[in-house]
């Protein structure tokens, strides 16, 4: 019943943040009533209709609200359940390293692949990708992303015929 | 319509060379990525979505029911050698197959899994064959009430199997049903929660989400944890089973097999109900109950036919009635629509062709593992070594240039993205995703059926109660509700330790 693996709490838990002794279910009730509330905003002027007749706005203004309800429950269960502190039920840390060079590793191969063409997109996307792992070997990931690159770009642009460039086309 | 005559069109249509290729090529692919730790059937299914957008409908279609073979073959893998099943049906393998594996006998477990699986394959092809088009018979009578009363019965079971917290779980569908709503509604043309965005007017990517929910998430969810697996038996022994191992494996094939095909009717409930309720059949009814839970024989069989038998047999009420029964079914639905393919009553008729080639290739696809996939076991354990740190990027790329390459648009890469970093943020706080992927597929169906149900009863909620298909449906919808909650509110605080962080 050991929660994380040994050797890796003793660093988190000193580096815990103060949100993290929040319990996860309020966290997560929070995160439903978020997905309601701004539901709630999109479908504001979407006609409600009759049950009859539903308008565009029924069904999802109906869902957002159970969403709501479900929120507020999950909430109060996480405060009920909050008074006896365990480490099952408080936040978890967060990778943030990880996150961040895969979201800057995607939003690069979207904004490049047109222009820079899929070999030199690839490479990038994947040494930025590769960035995220606990342990950085640059010679590694530099010789893995030029391999992987080749490979990708044989698989798509060369042998599946998908309409993808392999080349850089600043035209 | 006789079962032969329709049988031999789809071996017409499967085993067309290309479509053979397809096929193979999908099983490979499958098992090549579902054999990945950490990457489950869904996942899998995910990421390889976007290849086989570009086939023809057939062909690709054929090419899925390779990769979900491959897929669910993958997991039974990883089920047995590092007991990591990926999704809930092969939970029950996990037990005695892992068990197997470190008494050096994991070779035995995969060609029993393999073997058994096919046998179970054959038969259920065969039901399919034979129920399909009755089922079909009933559902054309089946009221727009009933439908909606179905699929809310069918969301129901499917949570029933999932471990964690039931109300987690009912969440997570409503949320799969406000995202499935998202995008120009049919009937007013009003842009719905499309934020301005044009892109988002035809709704959300479903490859796109999927890939992100999955295929991201999962890896944003392994980079938290170091590599803590342990590869058992990196070196298979030997795949023959022994004369005693058949004997007892044969006759819990056969139980299995029809433990799962009934099971598989139940929308809803599908493989994982089918590969439990095996494993407790087995259980009882063996002479050495005392050897389950220490690599019994019995407990790879009889779950992993059932498993297989309920995974074809789900396709009845899929193909019949549209309503998936898990999330790899969703899946399955979700590249079905993609391909401009409705499932559903009218595709028999409409689309003679497909439905009879895609029945037939689920069962080609289960023989191509065993004679494929079973002497190549040896690389897919040593895909188990490779490090993670080359596996993610690997993955990641893949899902990039799938992503953008099904539309040509940066667009899906971005949506893709903003799904990985939601779903992996979901499961942080404790959501299981495969529900909200379920309701995702379902909300415009169910929509589109309350609407019409509705209009007809001019506005009178109480017809979902008085059409006696309908009533039956909601009450099996209530009675499993209640048994679910009950005992989650008697031992509330025992769902904490369901959510497992693999």
């Amino acid at each position: 019943m050991t929660g994380q693996p040994a050797g890796e709490t003793g660093a988190k838990k000193s580096g815990r943040a103060p949100w993290q002794a929040v319990p996860t279910d309020v966290v997560a009730g929070l995160v439903l009533l978020l997905f309601a509330a701004l539901s709630m905003v999109a479908t504001q002027n979407l006609a409600f209709g009759s049950a009859a007749r539903m308008g565009p706005g029924y069904f999802p203004k109906i869902v957002s609200g159970l969403i709501g309800l479900f929120g507020l429950a999950i909430v109060a269960m996480g405060l009920a359940r909050g008074r006896l502190p365990r480490s099952a039920d408080t936040m978890p840390g967060v990778p943030w390293r990880a996150l961040v060079m895969i979201m800057l590793a995607m939003a690069f191969f979207a904004a490049t692949v047109e222009q820079f063409g899929l070999l030199l997109s690839g490479f990038g996307t994947i040494g930025l990708t590769s960035l995220a792992a606990t342990r950085v070997r640059p010679l590694e990931i530099a010789v893995f992303s030029l391999v992987l690159a080749v490979m990708v770009t044989a698989i798509f642009s060369w042998g599946l015929g998908l309409s993808l460039p392999a080349w850089p086309n600043f035209g | 319509m006789d079962i032969v005559g329709n049988l031999l069109l789809g071996l017409g249509v499967a085993l067309s060379p290309g479509n053979l290729a397809f096929c193979f090529v999908g099983a490979l692919l499958g098992t090549m990525i579902g054999v990945l730790p950490g990457l489950g059937p869904v996942a899998t299914i995910a990421v390889l979505l976007p290849i086989t957008f570009s086939l023809p409908p057939e062909g690709g279609l054929i090419m899925l029911a390779g990769i979900f073979y491959g897929a669910q073959y993958g997991g039974s893998t990883t089920a047995i050698l590092l007991n990591l099943p990926g999704e809930v049906s092969s939970v029950a393998t996990a037990i005695d197959g892992y068990q197997m594996a470190r008494q050096g006998r994991g070779g035995v477990a995969l060609a029993t899994a393999a073997l058994g699986s096919f046998f179970a394959g054959c038969v259920a092809t065969l039901l399919v064959a034979l129920c399909g088009p009755l089922l079909i018979g009933v559902a054309m009578n089946l009221g727009p009430a009933d439908y909606f009363s179905i699929m809310v019965a069918g969301l129901i079971a499917a949570i029933a199997i999932a471990s964690g917290s039931v109300v987690k779980a009912i969440a997570m569908i409503l949320v799969g049903l406000l995202l499935g709503s998202v995008g120009v509604d049919i009937n007013s043309g009003a842009q719905r929660m499309t934020f301005g965005f044009r892109e988002l007017s035809e709704g959300i990517d479903f490859a796109a989400m999927t890939m992100g929910l999955f295929g991201i998430a999962e890896i944003l969810t392994n980079l938290r944890n170091p590599e803590h697996r342990e590869v058992i038996a990196t070196k298979i022994n030997s795949l023959v089973p022994s004369r005693s191992d058949i004997r007892r494996a044969a006759p819990a094939t056969v139980r299995g097999t029809i433990v799962g095909s009934i099971a598989g009717l139940v929308p809803g409930a599908g493989a994982s109900l089918g590969a439990f309720a095996s494993y407790m059949v087995e259980k009882r009814v063996s002479r050495r109950p005392e050897e389950f839970g220490h690599g019994a024989i019995e407990g790879v069989a009889g779950p992993e036919s059932a498993n297989n038998a309920s995974a074809q047999t789900s396709f009845i009420p899929l193909l019949s009635l549209g309503i998936p029964s898990n999330a790899v079914m969703a899946v399955m639905v979700g590249a079905m629509i993609v391909h401009g393919i409705a499932p559903g009553p009218l595709l028999m008729e409409q689309h003679p062709n497909l439905f009879w080639g895609l029945i037939v290739s689920m069962w080609i696809g289960n023989l191509m593992l065993v004679i494929i996939n079973l002497p190549l076991i040896g690389i897919w354990v040593k895909l188990l070594t490779v490090p993670y740190r080359l596996m993610f990027p690997a993955i990641l790329i893949f899902c990039a240039v799938g992503a953008y390459g099904m539309n040509m648009s940066y667009v899906d890469v971005l949506v893709m993205a903003a799904f990985g970093l939601i779903g992996f943020g979901l499961r942080k706080v404790g959501f299981e995703l495969a529900p909200l992927i379920l309701g995702f597929v379902l909300g415009p169906m169910m929509e589109e059926n309350l609407r019409r149900a509705m209009l007809i009863s001019r506005g009178d909620p109480t017809v979902l109660l008085t059409r006696p298909i309908s009533a039956t449906f909601l009450l099996i919808a209530a009675a499993l509700l209640l048994m679910l909650i009950l005992p989650a509110i008697r031992k509330g605080r025992e769902t904490i330790f369901a959510e497992d962080e693999t």
